[in-house]
């Protein structure tokens, strides 16, 4: 087998088993690896409540892992989400996935409760069991810094063990596998930490179509000012996409009352770079490398936390944004999702949070002290709570990122439609409605974007199990990753072939959420951007979203994902996709 | 869609990529829409069925590029690999299918985003908008022009035309527009306000492409003014330029320039190392067609490495380079920056030409107007027809 190892590992911590599984070849062919290959193993059990000790934690590796395509150098981590009752899932960096494959594992499904903390060590095809009892509370970074001479890292940090709804496992000490509260499911089962050393190769079918392909790849990364160009993110990072924000008046800030923050410009990507000097780092196998590090073992903010710890709360005071974001990754909790929670409390309490009120609220979730507590099971609960749920800037309960929808009628479309609740990445429409790439769309038109962000769904539906970075992408397409597929795997496939698998992994997704209950009521924003007025570019207003508009929209995009005008999956679609129907 | 549609089927014929009323145009959302019925729109109705796109164009070229594009398809296998560097680095081959029949047009539009039919019909799809096909149409055509263009001279150097090629090459060559007018006027410096210079970046951008320097899907343009590079948007037609002119402080004070053109390095160091204020970037077929055509004997590279080939060549005492797109180790700008101490235009191989000006753009413009006819001129006097 090329590509693929062959081998999955199924580890149950309750009796610290482990059993070996050989998926046959049609499963990877339907479902790659990654994201594709981690929903196929949750479907059975995707009903189970997260905390249900039988339901699993995914960690899934790609056919292109450990293989010189392009920023390969990534994996998948899924379970049902704490915070959205949704499929929980996200694609992380690092070298974890690297060191998965080269230790003989394409993937890891992880089920059971320890009854006390463990650490999962996995040395090629041996895994072992440690009594990691010392590290309760143990910040992320510090036990990842620790853990670093046993391989690749993912471990939590006090978030997940004090269940904080959007904890994150945090990946080699700087990589964050977030969003969907991973953290807590890793820490329901009792696992601190997983440390992976391999010493294997993943086989290649024909290395030298492999490498000319990849030069393609490459010239197109190159030919992309987004990614190597000047102002790029090779070049400073994520956050060369703050400016661009604030000049398109898509910023969110004051809690998304507001789209333009006045001081964007001056604490913009230039101001980090003028203050903070960092060096380039990034993940294995990738030549873009957009992580800023600095000093000894900080890392600079990416552009969602960099946007929402500033604009979002209305602060202008770079080092807090730095120090919230080093609480965050020490906590191991998500930014976006801390950043809105906070601006939401704000609001509600009709106050403006001091630069110190932002540190010390972000330490209390992390503690789950005092307030803390309640901010820590997220903006759409804490909101409730407080009887003001209109408040809570959430789709499906998870905060959205940092591009208003006002601004960005694609990206309104994807945040309703996303499997895995508000996300910019399921979709990314910023790639044409802001960075222009492959070619422009009006950002503030609905006209043909149901089929631009299902085609988009489904792309990176591969793009996340094969595995490849989104930001390739902005210069690359599918075109040129199915060159790359067959020549690693030897199977043959056009992009095409690719997109549809693309389809089935998201309708998978589709139907495991609807089994859980999600449709049409679910696929919706917040009331806010449907009545209230952003900022326009120099001045003015952008109109709130119609919602006639919206609506239409979003019909249109059930009728051309296959499901009913609930936004439910249908039989039909379903066993044409070659995915069984609801159990 | 619909005003896409007819904003794109409007360009093909403006740009004389394809005759009034020859161009057939259709997108989907949830049902597809055409710009006019015809007997093809139920096959490529299918294939919008079919497959993940948005959108499609099926079009019979316009002359010259029907007679180029039907001559090396029909002469070709299943695919077609210009060496052009647009082609190269975006389309990278060029299916060619033997008829319209929607089983073979679902398998090439499988692998790529463009396709040709040996008679001579030139498909193109998109994902996101009706502005994607028009550029792969657009940039298919290109491909082709330069492909007959070059190859034709080739293997005339080496005695290897029959009669019947040549009476074609003559017939097509009798189609092909006259080359730039040099007497163009553009606004003269000095621009006294950030309007001004946005302006005759507009004009000068309009101005090139309606002398055929560059399609209208091509190239790009800046102007210092100050401590900021005004330079054109990535994809941004030229002759399209208003709203989509990006600031990019020469200081690195802001990053609003990640969306401008891909060729901003070149800008960059061009306008910061020499004493210009306006770079003018376009692709005219001739100076491309003669870059690609290198003279050096017995080249151990030759066909390999020639985009990355460190060496200077000249025509007539202008400069020849090579580089990739973009940015990165092999990006263009490394080998062009250097030779504009001494040069106002440079060509790069299978690519285009920059130029500049000192103080506006009629110095850039009315160099790549004389880079490419003395391109021209060559070609034409080298292949015997005058």
């Amino acid at each position: 087998m090329f590509g693929w190892m062959g081998k999955v590992a199924r580890i149950d911590v309750s009796c610290q088993s482990l059993t070996i599984e050989e998926p046959p070849i049609e499963t990877y062919g339907n479902y790659l690896g990654g994201r594709g290959l981690a929903g196929h193993y949750l479907r059975n059990q995707c009903t189970f409540n997260w905390y249900d000790p039988a339901m699993p934690l995914l960690l899934f590796t790609g056919p292109l892992v450990g293989t010189p395509s392009p920023t390969s150098g990534r994996m998948t981590i899924m379970s049902r989400s704490p915070l959205t009752g949704t499929v929980g899932d996200c694609s992380v960096g690092g070298n974890l996935g690297t060191e998965l494959k080269r230790a003989g594992w394409d993937g890891l499904i992880i089920t059971g409760r320890s009854d006390r903390l463990i650490g999962i060590e996995i040395i090629d095809e041996r895994v072992f069991f440690a009594d990691a009892s010392g590290t309760a509370g143990n910040s992320a970074d510090a036990l990842s810094r620790r853990l670093s001479e046993r391989g690749a890292t993912a471990v939590i940090g006090p978030a997940a063990e004090n269940g904080v709804l959007f904890a994150n496992i945090i990946v080699d000490g700087h990589f964050a596998a977030g969003r969907n509260g991973l953290g807590c499911v890793m820490a329901e089962k009792g696992v601190k930490y997983i440390t992976v050393k391999g010493s294997g190769a993943t086989a290649v079918h024909d290395p030298v179509e492999v490498k000319a392909a990849s030069e393609d790849v490459r010239r197109l990364i190159a030919a992309s000012p987004a990614l190597l160009g000047p102002c790029g993110i090779s070049r400073y990072g994520t956050q060369a996409l703050f400016d661009l924000t604030d000049i398109r008046a898509v910023m969110p800030t004051d809690n998304f009352r507001k789209t333009r923050f006045s001081e964007a410009p001056h604490i913009n990507a230039h101001a980090y770079q003028e203050r903070y000097k960092p060096r380039k780092s990034g993940c294995r196998g990738c030549h873009i490398r957009c992580k800023q590090r600095f000093g000894a073992a900080g890392t600079l903010p990416e552009f969602e936390t960099m946007s929402h710890f500033s604009a979002l709360l209305c602060n202008d005071d770079i080092e807090t944004v730095v120090k919230a974001h080093e609480i965050c990754n020490a906590a191991g909790m998500d930014t976006i999702s801390a950043a809105v929670t906070l601006a939401c409390h704000a609001e509600i309490t009709n106050e403006r949070l001091r630069p110190d009120e932002i540190i010390s609220l972000l330490s209390d979730i992390g503690d789950a002290r005092g307030l803390g507590k309640e901010l820590g099971r997220g903006a759409a609960r804490y909101a409730l709570s407080r009887g003001r749920p209109d408040l809570a800037m959430t789709v499906k309960n998870q905060e959205i990122p940092a591009y208003d929808p006002r601004g960005v009628y694609g990206m309104a479309l994807a945040y309703a439609t996303s499997t895995r609740g508000a996300c910019h990445l399921r979709a990314y429409p910023i790639s044409h409605e802001i960075l222009r790439k492959p070619v422009p769309t009006d950002r503030f038109s609905f006209d043909g974007k149901a089929r631009i962000i299902k085609i988009s769904e489904d792309a990176n539906a591969v793009i996340d199990s094969l595995t490849a970075c989104k930001f390739v992408f902005f210069g690359a397409t599918l075109e040129e990753y199915a060159r790359i597929f067959q020549a690693v795997t030897g199977l043959k496939c056009t992009f095409q072939d690719l997109l549809h698998i693309g389809d089935r992994i998201y309708y998978q997704e589709r139907i495991m959420n609807s089994m859980n209950g999600f449709s049409a009521f679910d696929d919706d924003l917040p009331q806010r951007f449907f009545t209230e007025p952003a900022d326009r570019f120099p001045s003015g207003e952008t109109p709130p979203l119609s919602r006639s508009d919206f609506l239409n929209a979003r019909s249109d995009y059930y009728r051309i994902r296959g499901l009913d005008n609930q936004g439910n999956p249908r039989e039909d679609k379903a066993r044409s996709l070659g995915l069984s129907w609801k159990a | 869609m619909e005003s896409l549609i007819e904003k794109y089927e409007g360009k093909l014929i403006e740009a004389n990529l394809v005759d009034e009323g020859k161009a057939l145009f259709g997108a989907v959302n949830v049902k597809p829409v055409w710009n006019r019925s015809d007997r093809r729109t139920a096959t490529l109705a299918r294939l919008l069925d079919d497959l993940s796109i948005v959108t499609i164009i099926c079009a019979e070229p316009a002359e010259p590029y029907r007679s180029m594009v039907k001559h090396i398809a029909a002469s070709s296998g299943d695919c077609v690999k210009p060496h052009d560097n647009e082609t190269r680095t975006f389309l990278h081959d060029i299916p060619v299918v033997g008829g319209l029949t929607s089983l073979e047009l679902k398998s090439a539009l499988s692998h790529r985003k463009g396709a040709v039919s040996k008679e001579g019909i030139v498909i193109a799809t998109g994902t996101v908008s009706p502005e994607q096909a028009y550029v792969t149409f657009s940039s298919i055509c290109f491909a082709f022009y330069v492909k007959y263009l070059g190859d034709y001279l080739l293997r005339a150097r080496e005695g290897n035309i029959t009669r019947r090629e040549q009476n074609i090459f003559r017939k097509i060559v009798q189609k092909i527009p006259e080359g730039p007018k040099g007497d163009v006027r553009l606004m003269r410096a000095p621009f006294e306000s950030e309007q001004k210079v946005l302006r005759a970046i507009e004009e000068a951008g309009a101005k090139t492409v309606h002398s055929g320097l560059v399609d209208s899907s091509f190239g790009n343009i800046s102007y210092r003014y100050g401590g900021i590079l005004y330079i054109s948007q990535t994809g941004c037609p030229l002759d399209e330029l208003a709203g989509h002119i990006d600031p990019c402080p020469l200081d690195g004070s802001s990053c609003v320039a990640i969306t401008a053109s891909s060729e901003l390095p070149a800008h960059l160091t061009i306008v910061t190392e020499n004493p210009v204020s306006a770079v003018l970037h376009g692709h005219p077929k001739f100076s491309v067609i003669m870059s690609l055509l290198c003279e050096k004997a017995d080249c151990n590279q030759r066909g390999t490495r020639c985009h990355h080939c460190p060496e200077v060549r000249y025509i007539e005492g202008i400069p020849i380079v090579a580089g990739d797109v973009g940015a990165g180790l092999r990006g263009i700008h490394r080998a062009v920056q250097p030779l504009m101490a001494k040069h106002r235009g440079v060509v790069v191989y299978g690519h285009g030409v920059f130029s500049t000006g000192r103080y506006d753009f009629n110095e850039a413009y009315d160099e790549m107007a004389r880079i490419e006819n003395t391109c021209r001129n060559r070609y034409f006097n080298a292949t015997d027809v005058s």
